[in-house]
C-alpha cells in the first residue's frame, strides 16, 4: 500500500519493459507497469483494480494466470495476461 | 409501495444472499428490456413502509464491459432508485469498493452492506465501518448474508436512507484529467436536453471512461452528438498529454484513492499464500485442470442421468397408469368415455402433460448439481481452465458445461447456458447444444446398429457421439466467423469467489426457480406440440375410419409422413414408415423405436388393463414413490461407474427383420449405408419439441426457426454425404 502512495506522490510512473504477467515468477511480487490492448480488456482490468502502478503477487503466471491483488484471487486468461506488463517490486 | 430499491454488488459479493434475505421466498421473475437476463424482484417491509427491491446483474463497476453489465449502469442512471443497496465482500475491499466509489459519484442515495464479515474477521482483517461510512458519505451495515445476520440492521438503514438527500462524491483526478472533466461538465451543463441524465460530472467521468451504455444514452438526447463529439476529443487529450487511455487514467486515480481509504479503514492488507491457492494450482493447472473438470462433469451427468432415472420413472408410470385409468374413470362417469374425447385426453392432453413433467426429476437433478457447483466455487476455476482451448475454436470456455449436459438431455443443457456471460455466448451454446447425442437417441442407434452393424455395434454408437461433438464444434466455429462475429471478444478476466461449503437455502431457492420456470416457460409448447401431433393421428383423411379412431397410414400423420418420405429418398430411407419414425421423433426420440414398431405393425401388445381400485392406485404411487428414492440412493454410488456404453440386447426379432427389409428395400440394398445415415439424421435434426420449448423461452421465436430449419438442413446434408458418399465410394 505504501508503495503505490509513494510512487503516485513522486509522480513518476513505472517504465514500461519488455516483461508481461506470463513470465514473471510465481510467487513474485509485481508491479503492473502498462496495460495494452482493445478497449473492453483494458475496461475491464480496470474495473478489478490492473492499473499502472498496482501492485500484485502472482499465485500462478499463465494458464491461466492467477494473482492476487488486495486479498482478492483474480484469474487472468492468456490473452489478457500477455497485456499486461509488470515490473519487479523491490521489498 | 412507497419506494423502491435497487441492490447491487461484484459477481460473487453475496449480493443473491442477502437478496433472497431481505425478500424471503416472496420473488418475482422477469427479463431486464430487451434482454434475455433474469430481473429478480420482490418486497421488504421496514419502518412501517413497504420497499420494492430489484436484484441488478453483478457487476464488478459502471463502466459495462458488456451488454448485461450495462442493465445496472442504464437502471441505475434512468430510473434513479430512491435507494441502492451496494453489496462489498469485506474480504476483498479494495476489489468491492469501486463500485461503491461510482455509485457515489454517480449521486445516488447509497447504503452499503459490509457482506462477509466473518471471512474478513477471520483472515484478520478489521474494519472500521464508521470511518468508511463518513468517507463515502453513506451508512455502513456489517452482514453475514449466508447466515441472515445483520439483514434487520439493514432493512432500517433502508428506511432511513429513503428520505435523505444524497451527497455526491468527488474524487480528484488529477490537473489534467479535471481540466477535461471541467471543460466537458461544462459543455454538458449548457444543453438543456442533457438535464435528464443527472450529474453532468458524472456523465462527463463516464463519457471519457468510453461507457457505452452513456454514450448511447446520450446519443439520443437533443445536443447528444455535439456532447459525444468533445468526449473524443477530451479523450484523445488525456491520451496524447498523460500518455495513458483515458479509461486507464480514470481507474487509476480512483483505485489510488481506494488504496488509501482502504489503508485508512482496515490498515493494510497482507497478501498471505493460503491453501486454496495452493488447491487453485491444482486445479487450474495445464496438464491437470482439464482431467478434473472432466471428471467432476462425469459425476455431474451421472448424478443427473441416474439419481434421477426412477422418479423419472415413476412420473412416466403414474401419469400412463392410475391418472389414465382415473381419467378415463371420470370421463365414463360423464358419459364421454370411448370416443375421441377420451382419445385426446389420453393421448393428447395427458400425453403432453407427461411429456412435460417427465422432464422435471432431471431439471430438478441437474439444477441442484449446478448450484452446487456454483456455490462452491468450483465453477469459476472450470471456465478459467476451459477458456483457452474452446475459445480457439470460437467457443465460449463455459460453453462445456451445457455441451456435456446435453449427452444427458437437451432439455436441462439449454437451460445450463444462463451460466454463460453474454446473450451472444448464450445463443452460440444453445445453438451448437443439440448437437450433442441425448440419451434418448440411445435407443435408435442400438436398435439400427445391433440389425447392421452387429460386429461393431458399440464401435458404431461410439462413432454417432464423436461425430455430434465434431459438428458441434464445426457449427459453433462457423457462427463464430459468421453471424455471431465478435469484433472485440470479452477477456478472460474474473475474481475468483472463495472456495465454501453451499448454502441449502440458496442452492434451494436457485433449483426451485429454475424448475418452475421450465415447467411455464416450455411447457406451453410442448403441450401444444403433443396435441398437434394427436390431431393428426387422430384425423382420418385416407380409407374409412372416422375422426380419432383410423389406421395411422390413413390419418393425417401417415399423409403427412407419406409427403416428406421422398425428400428423404436421396438419403436411403424415404419409404413413409420411416419418415412416419422421424416424425414422431420431433415430439421426443424416446418414441422413434416404438414408431417404427407401431408402423411397422410387429407390436401386438395391448395395454393391460387394471382393475385397481382408486385406493390401491393411491398406494400404488405412494409405494412406487418410496421405491423410486431407494433406487436413487442405489444408483448414486454408480455414479462413479462406467457403465455409459450398456447396450441392452431385448428380444426384438421380429421388429429387426421389418426394419431390416425397410431400409434394404428403400436404399435399393444398401441397407447399411442407409441405417447409419438413418442414423446421422436422428442425430443431427431437432432432438424433441422439448427442446424447442427450451429454446424459444430462452432465445425467442425467430431463433427457434433457426435453429429448428438450421438442423433439419445440417442432418439432410450430413444423411446425404453418409448415404450418397458411401455409395460413390462403392460401401453398403
Amino acid at each position: 500500500m505504501s508503495l503505490i502512495r509513494s510512487h503516485v506522490e513522486s509522480g513518476d510512473r513505472p517504465q514500461a519493459q519488455d516483461r508481461t504477467l506470463t513470465t514473471a515468477p510465481r510467487n513474485s511480487k509485481v508491479r503492473v507497469a502498462r496495460v495494452s490492448g482493445r478497449p473492453r480488456l483494458i475496461q475491464r482490468l480496470a474495473a478489478l483494480g490492473v492499473v499502472p502502478g498496482v501492485l500484485l503477487t502472482v499465485i500462478k503466471p499463465e494458464g491461466p494466470a492467477i494473482i492476487c491483488l488486495g486479498g482478492a484471487r483474480i484469474a487472468i486468461g492468456q490473452t489478457a495476461a500477455s497485456a499486461i506488463e509488470v515490473e519487479a517490486a523491490d521489498e | 409501495m412507497s419506494g423502491t430499491v435497487a441492490i447491487a454488488g461484484c459477481p460473487n459479493s453475496g449480493k443473491t444472499s442477502l437478496f433472497n434475505q431481505l425478500t424471503g421466498a416472496k420473488q418475482k421473475v422477469g427479463n431486464w428490456p430487451g434482454q434475455t437476463v433474469d430481473r429478480y424482484s420482490g418486497e421488504f417491509r421496514s419502518g412501517g413502509e413497504t420497499f420494492e427491491i430489484v436484484d441488478l446483474p453483478g457487476t464488478y463497476g459502471l463502466v459495462a464491459v458488456s451488454a448485461e453489465e450495462g442493465i445496472a449502469s442504464r437502471y441505475l442512471v434512468d430510473d434513479r432508485p430512491d435507494v441502492v443497496v451496494t453489496v462489498v465482500d469485506a474480504s476483498n475491499l479494495n476489489g468491492s469498493l469501486h463500485l461503491v466509489a461510482q455509485i457515489a459519484e454517480a449521486g445516488l442515495n447509497q447504503v452499503v452492506a459490509l457482506n462477509m464479515v466473518d471471512v474478513a474477521d477471520r483472515r484478520g482483517i478489521d474494519i472500521d465501518e464508521d470511518v468508511l461510512g463518513r468517507a463515502l458519505g453513506v451508512e455502513v451495515v456489517r452482514t453475514v448474508a449466508r447466515k441472515g445476520q445483520g439483514t434487520d440492521e439493514l432493512k432500517a438503514a433502508v428506511a432511513r436512507a429513503a428520505g435523505r438527500t444524497p451527497t455526491q462524491l468527488v474524487i480528484d483526478y488529477g490537473g489534467v484529467v479535471e481540466r477535461h472533466v471541467g471543460s466537458l461538465v461544462e459543455s454538458i451543463a449548457v444543453r438543456p436536453g442533457l438535464a435528464a441524465l443527472g450529474s453532468p460530472r458524472w456523465t462527463a467521468l463516464q463519457l471519457l471512461a468510453a461507457d457505452v451504455a452513456t454514450r448511447d444514452r446520450v446519443a439520443q438526447l437533443p445536443g447528444g452528438h455535439a456532447v459525444l463529439e468533445a468526449a473524443a476529443a477530451d479523450r484523445d487529450g488525456i491520451a496524447a498529454e498523460t500518455g495513458f487511455e483515458a479509461a486507464i487514467e480514470l481507474a487509476e486515480h480512483r483505485f489510488n484513492w481506494i488504496s488509501h481509504l482502504v489503508a485508512d479503514v482496515s490498515g493494510p492488507i497482507e497478501m498471505e499464500m493460503t491453501w486454496s491457492d495452493q488447491v487453485d494450482r491444482v486445479l487450474t493447472n495445464k496438464f491437470l485442470g482439464i482431467p478434473i473438470f472432466l471428471a467432476v462433469m462425469w459425476v455431474v451427468l451421472r448424478f443427473t442421468a441416474d439419481a434421477t432415472a426412477p422418479y423419472l420413472d415413476w412420473v412416466d408410470s403414474t401419469i400412463s397408469g392410475p391418472v389414465a385409468r382415473w381419467a378415463v374413470a371420470l370421463l365414463s362417469a360423464m358419459s364421454l368415455d370411448g370416443g375421441w374425447v377420451e382419445s385426446m385426453v389420453v393421448d393428447g392432453v395427458l400425453a403432453g402433460v407427461g411429456g412435460v413433467l417427465v422432464f422435471v426429476p432431471v431439471l430438478f437433478g441437474l439444477y441442484l448439481m449446478l448450484a452446487l457447483l456454483e456455490d462452491t466455487g468450483y465453477m469459476a476455476r472450470a471456465a478459467a481452465v476451459m477458456d483457452r482451448s474452446m475459445r480457439a475454436v470460437g467457443i465460449p470456455g463455459k460453453a462445456f458445461l451445457p455441451m456435456m449436459v446435453g449427452f444427458g438431455c437437451t432439455v436441462p443443457a439449454i437451460y445450463a447456458t444462463r451460466t454463460l456471460d453474454s446473450s451472444r455466448d448464450r445463443l452460440l451454446t444453445g445453438l451448437i447444444t443439440p448437437f450433442m447425442s441425448c440419451g434418448a437417441r440411445l435407443p435408435v442407434y442400438v436398435l439400427l446398429a445391433s440389425i447392421f452393424f452387429a460386429g461393431d455395434k458399440s464401435m458404431v454408437v461410439f462413432a454417432m457421439y464423436v461425430l455430434g461433438i465434431a459438428v458441434a464444434v464445426l457449427i459453433g466455429f462457423l457462427l463464430s466467423k459468421t453471424a455471431l462475429r465478435e469484433e472485440d471478444p470479452a477477456p478472460f478476466v474474473m475474481v475468483l469467489p472463495e472456495f465454501r461449503m453451499p448454502n441449502a437455502r440458496t442452492v434451494w431457492i436457485l433449483v426451485r426457480q429454475r424448475t418452475a420456470s421450465f415447467i411455464k416457460g416450455a411447457g406451453t409448447t410442448i403441450l401444444i406440440a403433443s396435441m398437434a401431433v394427436w390431431l393428426l393421428l387422430a384425423l382420418p383423411v385416407t380409407g374409412d375410419g372416422s375422426f380419432a379412431d383410423t389406421d395411422v397410414e390413413d390419418s393425417a400423420f401417415g399423409v403427412v409422413a407419406k409427403g416428406f418420405a421422398p425428400t428423404l429418398a436421396p438419403l436411403g430411407f424415404g419409404e413413409w414408415e420411416q419418415s412416419g419414425a422421424l416424425l414422431s421423433g420431433f415430439v421426443a426420440k424416446e418414441v422413434v423405436v416404438s414408431t417404427m414398431a407401431q408402423l411397422y405393425a410387429v407390436d401386438g401388445a395391448v395395454a393391460e388393463e387394471s382393475t385397481n381400485g382408486f385406493v390401491d392406485d393411491v398406494g400404488d404411487i405412494a409405494t412406487s414413490f418410496v421405491a423410486a428414492g431407494r433406487d436413487t440412493l442405489l444408483a448414486i454410488p454408480r455414479v462413479i461407474g462406467f457403465d455409459f456404453l450398456d447396450l441392452e440386447d431385448e428380444s426384438q426379432s421380429e421388429l429387426q427383420t421389418a426394419v431390416r427389409t425397410s431400409f434394404e428395400d428403400s436404399s435399393g440394398g444398401k441397407g447399411q449405408l442407409a441405417a447409419l445415415a438413418f442414423m446421422v439424421f436422428v442425430l443431427l435434426y431437432t432432438p424433441c419439441m422439448a427442446a424447442v420449448g427450451a429454446f424459444r423461452q430462452e432465445f425467442g421465436t425467430r431463433w427457434m426457426w433457426v435453429s429448428v430449419l438450421g438442423q433439419a438442413a445440417i442432418a439432410w446434408i450430413g444423411a446425404f454425404i453418409v448415404f450418397q458418399g458411401g455409395s460413390l465410394l462403392g460401401l453398403g
